[in-house]
């Protein structure tokens, strides 16, 4: 069947599951409720006794190892990088039976970043979000703190089949990704019970990170229910289908992390509803353009892409679209931060800057894609040359940030104490922005003009793209030392971080020394008197004109 | 009397200064190196130590190495915060 039928099946997939998720399931409800709490604490027997059950003990697992999953991810991405200028610098390796290519290792530091980092904070960040925003608390912290040392484990397992398909005559991409799906069926069950008992209507980040998840198994239901699972167009909108699950998420974290950071108000519920619906709707353009990363995933047979025109026109359209959740959230989320001026509010709050950084780069690297997307789509394949940097790009200045900012807002919440440096924190921030957007605009750069030689059919070795690429593996080295930085900040202050109750909450609205303004002054008089920061309240002193007069006794 | 390790938040002005130079000189010695052996690659571990030759004969192994420094700052960190009284 054609990319519209799998569509529209995805679609209304969608909205009986929301209706369902609203309505509970008739006289069902109670009795799968139990049932789902006891498969997901007793059922599972001795193992679930491991692990701790207080309040935020499964968010604070799940958001340590998912910070932690960022150091081995961007360091894969380094040595993918690296090998694309000097494919034998790891040699040596052969003397263990590795054999490691760029383009493996890029593809394998992408599969980390995207499930073992990326994954574990969005999930981890839920575990908070949702219970919070529905007033109620996460319906088994043991069962969730459990998971996320299976997920690890699925991470671990598909590092390998990126880099060895085949083990023993055993594939082993489907291993990881029945112990995936086995984690996220727990988790979903999980949030699925915490939104069952909320005790106040849920704002929309919440049912965005809900329904991201779910999108995951609807979205291979839907492509399975219409046939197009062994077809190329339908491998590509699997691909596809995995942006929006991530997509969706992220919204959700980042939304409710803007306003938490910021101490300012979500700062339109529409944009929220529009980004929610629009991502549901329209096809993301992030991730890898082949569907071949899915069918790898499925353990099925790569099947060549031959989209129809039907596929095409309805393809490049449902693509388009996409940019208007993307420009929606970044307009929200920047507005959300800014509150009434122009400056962001409390940037020292933690997770700020990344977030700041992800709402910002979110549209020009959206556009990017659509165009790759496109061209990939209709077979032009001009712009295919780019698309590995362009995916490094989104992931290393979109999603790990929008991620981990909204996993590092929380973390404070969830683990009882701060970071242990602002100042850390900060060079973390730099090191890993800074490394990640110089690193891959320099590869990209090298990709254009690798491009341009071989349009002009020049056979010879490119040196200058060769010397350009060194530059920006080197470059994105910044990220890993970053990463590393960020580990060791997260991992202290949850030992000896200021306690987060002892901490006060600046907002944007409470200033506890305005400056009292009694008569006409100039801002760099305020300034040079050390009284006043660019946030500073100007409080005029009320006076009167009316002549004063002899005080009666 | 028991001396304790402080660590302040605040960054004096000159710390940048610091930075600057060791950036500044970085690039100096890549420049001299070039223009001193404008044949020759920088040196990798194993043209400084020959017991590794054939295995850390690449410059990413600086790095890989570097990362691994960082990944046992982790754990030690871990251990030490974890026992610490």
């Amino acid at each position: 069947m054609g990319l519209i039928t799998s569509m529209v099946t995805f679609w209304l997939l969608i909205l009986v599951l929301f209706i369902l998720v609203n309505r509970g399931i008739w006289v069902f409800t109670d009795v799968s409720k139990s049932m789902s709490m006891f498969m997901l604490e007793k059922a599972l027997g001795p193992p679930i006794d491991f692990v701790e059950g207080r309040k935020g003990a499964a968010s604070t697992t799940w958001i340590l190892q998912g910070t932690l999953w960022i150091i081995p991810a961007s360091l894969v991405t380094f040595c993918g990088l690296w090998l694309s200028h000097d494919p034998q610098a790891l040699h040596s390796l052969t003397a263990w039976g590795l054999n490691p290519e760029s383009t493996s290792l890029t593809t394998s530091g992408i599969l980390i970043a995207v499930y073992g980092a990326m994954g574990m904070l969005l999930i981890g960040s839920s575990m908070h979000i949702v219970p919070e925003l529905g007033a109620t608390s996460l319906a088994t912290e043991k069962n969730a703190t459990l998971m996320s040392f299976v997920w690890t484990l699925a991470v671990i397992v598909m590092f390998v089949g990126a880099n060895n398909s085949e083990i023993a005559g055993v594939s082993v991409m489907p291993i990881a990704t029945i112990l995936t799906n086995l984690v996220l069926l727990a988790v979903i069950v999980n949030m699925l019970l915490t939104a069952a008992s909320r005790t106040r209507k849920m704002p929309l980040p919440a049912w965005m990170m809900i329904i991201g998840m779910i999108s995951a198994p609807i979205s291979i239901l839907s492509l399975a229910l219409t046939g197009s699972l062994d077809s190329g167009s339908g491998q590509w909108l699997a691909t596809r289908f995995s942006g929006t699950t991530f997509f969706l998420m992220v919204s959700g974290a980042i939304l409710y992390g803007s306003s938490r950071g910021s101490g300012n108000p979500l700062w339109s519920r529409s944009l929220a509803a529009v980004t929610m619906a629009g991502a549901i709707i329209s096809i993301n353009p992030a991730g890898l353009i082949e569907g071949e990363i899915a069918s790898d995933f499925l353990g099925i047979g790569t099947a060549t892409f031959e989209p129809t025109r039907n596929d095409i026109v309805a393809g490049s359209f449902l693509l388009a679209l996409s940019l208007i959740p993307v420009l929606a959230l970044s307009a929200n989320v920047l507005a959300t931060m800014r509150g009434d001026d122009v400056f962001m509010e409390n940037p020292d709050s933690p997770g700020m800057p990344e977030i700041n950084l992800a709402a910002f780069m979110a549209v020009p690297i959206a556009i990017g894609g659509l165009f790759v997307h496109t061209d990939y789509l209709t077979g032009t394949n001009e712009l295919t040359g780019i698309h590995t940097s362009l995916v490094l790009l989104g992931l290393w200045v979109v999603f790990i940030p929008a991620s981990l900012g909204s996993a590092l807002s929380i973390f404070p919440e969830v683990s009882g104490r701060n970071m242990l440096s602002i100042n850390r924190s900060r060079w973390a921030f730099w090191l890993m922005a800074g490394g990640a957007f110089s690193g891959l605009v320099f590869t990209m750069m090298a990709d254009f003009s690798d491009m341009a030689l071989i349009e002009a059919a020049v056979e010879a070795d490119n040196s200058t793209a060769n010397r350009v690429r060194v530059l920006g593996s080197v470059l994105f080295y910044g990220t890993v030392i970053g990463s590393v930085y960020h580990s060791l900040n997260m991992i202290s202050g949850s030992f000896r971080g200021a306690l987060a109750t002892e901490e006060q909450n600046i907002s944007s609205t409470s200033i506890s020394s305005p400056y009292m303004l009694t008569k006409e002054t100039t801002v760099r008089k305020i300034l040079a008197q050390r009284e006043g920061k660019l946030d500073t309240v100007v409080v005029p002193e009320s006076s009167t004109e009316s002549p004063g007069s002899a005080t009666e006794i | 009397m028991i001396v304790e390790f402080l660590q302040g938040e605040g960054e004096p002005s000159s710390s940048w200064v610091m930075l600057v130079m060791g950036f500044v000189s970085t690039i100096v010695f890549l420049v001299l190196y070039g223009i001193l052996f404008p044949s020759s690659d920088l040196p990798v571990i194993s043209s400084v130590l020959p017991v590794f030759d054939g295995v850390f004969d690449s410059g990413i192994w600086f790095f890989i190495l570097g990362a691994m420094i960082g990944i046992f700052a982790i754990l030690g960190t871990m251990l030490s915060e974890a026992t610490s009284e």
